[in-house]
């Protein structure tokens, strides 16, 4: 049975993949090129960086604290050193 | 006329024979580990932990293509279009060395599969499925291989004026030594150095931009957003294609979609195959979703659109950018390491794809001929023999492409990038029914292979006759894969639920077993953790 972090990850994925039609239709129907960040970054860069970083973010609690193929190998390992 | 080898084209030489020696020495010392099994020069026996994979995987995605192809795509088209793009195939690529490729990673150690096409065909019970998805991606892995010595010898051609013929042939000839003597072993280390040359050369080169900008970074912006805007823009409405409504629209879709394939690029699956355990997999998307955007984002959209313009305008050629700016402004010598940086960049892709080429025939065909009567050491001489034809005839398809383009009727040469954005990328995304099978109980082999090759058929048209989905769908500039993957998929789907489904044994070993393996009890016997 898939667990609740599983489930919610997926969920992520699915709304990060929306992500990337909204924001192009928003690119399309707003002037975007006309806006800078940090007085040299454009809508397009920003918009990027922040959604790899949240997708950074969420791929490295869900893989290290809820990923089972890692986490029942990783008890393994704890096991054997516990038994040597 | 001096000749190109003496100045920097001597420095440049000699830095090349430096870095060969050295890729060479890891890449024997390296091979003595081989067991000299097929599995160990595919898959590099599966052993691999997270360092070597974030070099291994990291700098098989970035290719010469990051280090000339991304600088000089948004030089001459602005940034919007292409940031969307690759941001959704590094979602799919990181996807693929963990949740999507975990079963690809189980198939290989469980059941000693070594290459993801065999463990696909045995899933759809079909030895004729394993020829026909191994033969179309053969196709777009050779023209993706193009590229890489394309880049080296334009490069160095840009440079020094060398002949391009001797970057082809060099580059080439390098790639295809490191694969044929230590396979991908000998690659996943090798990238490790190449790799690391890569990113000292790319960020520092944006370093030395930034401390030449007369008026700062800011001031450069500035520049850009008074004299072109439409740099900053998506997809470029006022800029060179001038795409308005529906056709820019369409034009971004078949970007999107192309961008799926990320999953899907064949020598791309082969990396979760290699690795030790899950556990080597954890990490491995945060590094590279930390690192792709300081890479892509901020070090080659800005050098190619608010440096590039500033530092470097009106260039001849978009592709050049990035070198001109590294020569111009870091020096002859900085030029010249910079230089070896992308031939390290094209060099570490071009391995891991000669070794999954290579495997494409010797395993998932040659083996198959033989009805799987053949020894290991005989699909290990079949790989090695195939690389090297691989290797010449990409390369001539590269050379004929960028020097040769006027003998086969193109209107100038092709751009670096378009190898992979226009050409070998949209290849890859009909891959999407093969992963969707491994996945899907229900999946039948009748429907992934018929969509498979109707997908195939329908991109081949329009590559070949460009008109092809303007007389389809009265919308200009409409990529054929917005035909082709949506026809595929749709035909998948329907041909599946009008089909049986795969015997009860096959599913009990791909689906119930395997999972069980890699989701609840790993095999201690099997797996060495």
């Amino acid at each position: 049975m898939t667990g609740l972090a599983t489930r919610l990850f997926w969920v992520f994925m699915a709304v990060w993949s929306i992500w990337h039609f909204v924001s192009q239709w928003y690119a399309f129907t707003y002037p975007v090129e006309r806006q800078l960040y940090f007085g040299w970054l454009s809508w397009w860069q920003v918009n990027s960086i922040v959604w790899y970083f949240t997708a950074a973010l969420v791929f490295a609690i869900y893989l290290n604290k809820y990923w089972k193929p890692a986490k029942i190998r990783e008890e393994m390992i704890k096991k054997r050193k516990a038994e040597r | 006329m001096a000749e190109w080898y003496t100045g920097q084209g001597g420095i440049i030489l000699g830095l090349i024979i430096l870095m060969s020696l050295v890729v060479l020495g890891i890449t024997l010392y390296v091979s003595r580990k081989s067991k000299k099994t097929v599995q160990d020069y595919v898959l590099a026996g599966s052993s691999l932990g997270i360092f070597v994979l974030y070099f291994y995987g990291a700098f098989t995605i970035m290719s010469a293509w990051t280090f000339y192809g991304l600088p000089g795509w948004v030089y001459a088209n602005g940034q919007g279009i292409i940031i969307p793009w690759y941001m959704f195939i590094h979602l799919f690529q990181v996807s693929i060395v963990t949740i999507l490729g975990i079963k690809l990673w189980g198939a290989a150690k469980y059941y000693g599969y070594s290459t993801p096409l065999s463990l696909i065909a045995d899933r759809l019970e079909s030895q004729s499925a394993q020829y026909i998805f191994s033969a179309v991606n053969l196709i777009f892995l050779a023209i993706y291989l193009a590229l890489q010595p394309a880049a080296i010898a334009i490069g160095l051609n840009v440079l020094v004026g060398a002949p391009l013929e001797f970057g082809f042939i060099y580059g080439a000839l390098l790639s295809a030594l490191i694969a044929f003597i230590g396979g991908m072993r000998s690659v996943a280390y090798t990238n490790v150095f190449l790799g690391a040359w890569f990113l000292i050369a790319f960020v520092g080169t944006f370093i030395i931009a930034l401390l030449n900008l007369p008026n700062g970074l800011t001031g450069a912006a500035q520049q850009i957003l008074e004299t072109k805007p439409w740099l900053f823009s998506n997809p470029d409405p006022f800029g060179p294609a001038k795409l308005t409504g529906t056709d820019r629209l369409a034009y971004a879709l078949g970007y999107i979609l192309s961008g799926f394939s990320g999953a899907l690029w064949i020598h791309l699956m082969y990396v979760p195959m290699t690795l030790r355990s899950p556990v080597a997999m954890k990490w491995y998307p945060t590094l590279q979703l930390i690192s792709f955007p300081i890479i892509f984002t901020i070090v080659g959209v800005t050098i190619g659109t608010t440096v590039g313009h500033v530092l470097a305008p009106n260039l001849p050629r978009a592709d050049q950018v990035f070198q001109y700016i590294a020569t111009q402004y870091g020096g002859i010598w900085w030029g010249s390491f910079v230089y070896i940086g992308a031939f390290a960049a094209a060099v570490s892709t071009m391995g891991t794809m000669v070794v999954a080429a290579a495997s494409l025939w010797s395993v998932d065909i040659y083996k198959c001929l033989k009805k799987g009567k053949c020894t290991d050491k005989e699909i290990l001489w079949q790989t090695r023999i195939f690389l090297w034809i691989l290797v010449i005839v990409s390369t001539f398809f590269g050379w004929l492409a960028i020097v040769g383009w006027k003998y086969i009727g193109l209107p100038a040469p092709v751009p670096l990038a378009d190898f992979l954005n226009f050409l070998a990328s949209p290849g890859f995304a009909l891959n999407v029914v093969l992963l969707i099978a491994l996945y899907w109980k229900r999946a039948t082999k009748e429907a992934t292979i018929i969509s498979f090759i109707v997908g195939f058929i329908l991109l081949a048209v329009g590559y070949v006759y460009q008109p092809f989905t303007y007389m389809l769908t009265g919308i200009k500039g409409l990529p054929a894969l917005v035909i082709a993957l949506p026809v595929e998929l749709i035909l998948f789907f329907v041909i599946t639920y009008l089909t049986k489904p795969a015997s009860d044994q096959t599913i009990a070993k791909f689906f119930d077993q395997l999972e069980k393996y890699i989701y609840e009890s790993p095999d201690p016997q099997v797996e060495k953790i």
